[in-house]
């Protein structure tokens, strides 16, 4: 490979496990998340990337033996220092920082700009909700609050983030928080009564959330809008 | 051009379309024009568009599928959704999104039993309407 784009060179490594535009944005969520100025990733940045990814990849690729060897591919793009590692013990730090990861409760950032962001948003939601222990179902059904969050964000405010953390109070439970700076909503009362008919979606996304969740505060004013959202284990 | 399209099959007349995991806005407007122009294309009687490999399905993709298969009744085509999985189709309820009008069936192969019924029943009254004024 020629010496290109950093970034390029990351979503090559990336690319045998995420579509490619997928892989790009989590390279580029990651960098932004990393507060690494600069959109373009620079090439003295790379081990932090790399790390970065190494902590999120739990998240989207489950089998760990494909992780390993995702995270080797990463690994090798870090630019060599004294002590370059060979393959196997290159592995090994990732391997425990999975762990730890595992361990830790997971609250994860994700920025919603476009279709796959919304897709992958759901991915880690269901993610979080199976480790806090939703059965399926469950699991189901608070990913699917997702994507109508993140989806309201895609149709009305263009970009905005959703966050999405395990909470242990009052409650075990997962928490979903969707934030933007869009337009707000003009009349709230409407869309949640379900009387209204939008038309993207079937005018049922923010109210569908609401009844798939068990609790559910919004606030929204012309300068953006916020949800938090609950759903609880027990 | 990033979302792979859904392949269409045809199967003794019959377009099947199997969806699979998350579909973005492109593939879903890809797949209405592919669908609609195949069934204009290939004199297509009947659409099963399966659903089985989608684990999840929010008001927006829900829209999309609903309004494709309108779309093809409107053209005179039989249609059909198939395989929704358990959870999905529990989610579906409990969010208060039904799909009014549209036939569903548990899985493919009840699919394509109903569109042979139906088109076997429709071909006996063609012909019992040509038999019976002779």
């Amino acid at each position: 490979m020629s010496p290109g784009d950093p970034t390029d060179e990351v979503v090559d490594a990336l690319k045998a496990y995420f579509s490619v535009p997928l892989a790009r944005a989590l390279v580029l969520s990651t960098v932004r998340r990393a507060k690494l100025d600069g959109a373009p990733l620079q090439r003295h940045a790379m081990a932090e990337v790399v790390t970065a990814l190494e902590h999120a990849l739990p998240m989207y690729i489950a089998d760990a033996s494909r992780r390993g060897e995702c995270i080797g591919r990463l690994q090798r793009l870090v630019p060599k220092s004294a002590g370059d590692s060979p393959d196997g013990a290159a592995v090994r730090p990732a391997k425990s920082a999975a762990a730890a990861n595992g361990a830790s409760v997971a609250s994860t950032v994700i920025q919603v700009a476009t279709a796959d962001d919304v897709a992958n948003a759901c991915e880690v939601g269901r993610d979080i909700a199976c480790r806090v222990g939703f059965p399926n179902v469950m699991q189901t059904k608070i990913a699917t609050a997702i994507a109508e969050l993140a989806r309201n964000i895609l149709l009305y405010a263009i970009a905005g983030e959703v966050r999405i953390a395990a909470v242990e109070a009052p409650r075990r439970g997962v928490e979903v928080a969707a934030r933007d700076e869009g337009p707000g909503i003009a009349d709230l009362d409407l869309v949640m009564t379900g009387n209204y008919r939008s038309k993207t979606g079937m005018g049922m996304g923010l109210r569908g959330a609401k009844r798939l969740m068990d609790t559910f505060e919004i606030d929204t004013s012309p300068t953006g809008t916020n949800v938090l959202t609950r759903k609880f284990l027990t | 051009m990033n979302a792979p399209r859904i392949p269409i099959i045809n199967l003794y007349s019959n377009l099947i379309v199997p969806i699979q995991g998350a579909i973005g806005d492109i593939a879903m407007q890809q797949l209405t024009d592919d669908v609609t122009g195949r069934i204009e294309k290939e004199g297509a009687r009947g659409l099963v568009i399966d659903v089985s490999g989608v684990a999840l399905m929010d008001s927006f993709i829900t829209r999309n599928i609903r309004d494709l298969a309108l779309t093809a009744r409107l053209m005179g085509v039989a249609t059909i959704v198939s395989g929704l999985q358990p959870a999905v189709a529990i989610t579906l309820v409990e969010m208060g999104l039904e799909i009014h009008g549209l036939e569903t069936t548990l899985n493919l192969e009840r699919a394509l039993e109903h569109l042979a019924q139906t088109q076997e029943e429709e071909a006996a009254a063609l012909r019992g309407e040509i038999h019976e004024p002779g």
